[in-house]
């Protein structure tokens, strides 16, 4: 057998368990190694918010195939579960807006100690930027503001932020599609099923409140990538980018939602130009 | 204000193709052909198509219109888009 020369950078995928409360979140820390199999030195810390529910799923091999492409170029990557969701312990029922945040800044909180621990840095600028789908950008930042750690940049995949429209939208798809109830007309009920899941009363009350004028980055430099059958900006993309102060910062991509597909064909229209954007804050 | 009808199946037609990318020309697909069984647009698709159509001719579906059997072919959407136009629905 001739020697097989082994691919460089290589990457180390780990699963992490993430203490938050009394749970321990299930995660993924994607980091590049040398050829002598040492983790190498990080540009810095990249960490991913998926979305809840049925939008999850249709992000997980993206995010995983993105993480592998930011490892390559040096970055440190978390991706996990929220507690409830995923792989992580618990159920959806017990899914709130603070056990969401708190699990947010649990993710945040770990992935600056495996950049802390390994403390081999590349460069004089170790960036700590956030990745945010749908409504995982909402939760990205507000972990971040209420965060000890500054963020140095935002890259937001089609942003959800008015959670009581999302709901509305959720409700009706889970109407439309016949799966589980439209988690409205339940009367007192504790548990509402949408979409197929077991949303708690409270976490609807909670998405229910969340006011999108709320959302707030300040100067953090923020890309927008919005996914849909256009090729400009819609009129409700337009407002968040003059929110969040990135107007030069949008990208258009003509493609199907990925969060509602159970397999998408290309993900590198998606992953090149995130990429790309987060290296461009090193 | 309402369109002519066959403009209507027209604009569905191109709105329908453009939101489900689909790969045939918008005066291919038959008033009557199933989008599920013909195209293989799922559940979920479809619905999206559904609320972009909403934005687009800027009317709203009522929750107990909202089923697949509604909006699973060209002419069934006409119908209910032309319904809501007029007033109807």
């Amino acid at each position: 057998m001739p020697d097989v020369e082994p691919i460089t950078p290589r990457i180390r995928q780990s699963v992490v368990r993430i203490p938050s409360g009394e749970s321990r979140l299930h995660g993924v820390w994607y980091a590049s190694l040398s050829p002598e199999g040492e983790e190498e030195r990080l540009y810095g810390v990249a960490v991913a918010f998926f979305p809840l529910g049925e939008e999850r799923k249709g992000c997980v091999r993206v995010v995983h195939e993105l993480a592998m492409e930011m490892a390559a170029e040096g970055w440190g990557v978390l991706s996990f579960d929220y507690a409830g969701t995923g792989e992580s312990p618990g159920g959806f029922e017990q899914v709130t807006w603070p056990s969401l945040l708190a699990d947010a800044d649990a993710g945040l909180r770990f992935a600056m100690g495996m950049f802390d621990q390994h403390g081999r840095r590349k460069s004089d600028n170790n960036p700590t930027v956030f990745l945010g789908i749908r409504l995982g950008a909402r939760i990205a930042i507000e972990a971040a503001m209420g965060s000890r750690h500054e963020i140095d940049g935002y890259c937001f995949w089609e942003p959800v932020f008015a959670g009581k429209e999302w709901l509305e939208e959720l409700r009706r798809r889970s109407k439309f599609r016949g799966t589980g109830g439209s988690g409205q007309g339940q009367g007192e009920a504790t548990v509402s099923d949408i979409d197929g899941y077991p949303f708690s009363a409270e976490l609807c009350r909670n998405l229910e409140g969340l006011n999108p004028a709320n959302v707030s980055i300040g100067n953090t430099p923020c890309k927008l990538i919005q996914i849909s059958h256009r090729n400009l900006p819609s009129d409700g993309m337009q407002a968040v980018t003059e929110q969040l102060n990135c107007a030069e910062e949008i990208e258009c991509l003509r493609m199907q939602p990925f969060w509602l597909e159970s397999d998408l064909a290309d993900y590198r229209a998606i992953i090149n130009p995130t990429n790309s954007w987060f290296t461009s804050l090193v | 204000m309402a369109d002519a009808p066959g403009e209507l199946h027209k604009r569905i037609a191109e709105i329908v193709v453009e939101r489900l990318f689909l790969a045939v020309a918008p005066e291919e697909i038959a008033p009557d052909e199933s989008l599920t069984l013909k195209y293989g647009v799922d559940s979920v698709r479809l619905f999206d198509m559904v609320v972009g159509m909403e934005d687009d001719f800027e009317i709203t579906f009522e929750d107990e219109e909202l089923t697949l059997e509604n909006f699973d072919s060209l002419a069934r959407i006409a119908a209910k888009v032309a319904a809501k136009q007029a007033g109807n629905d």
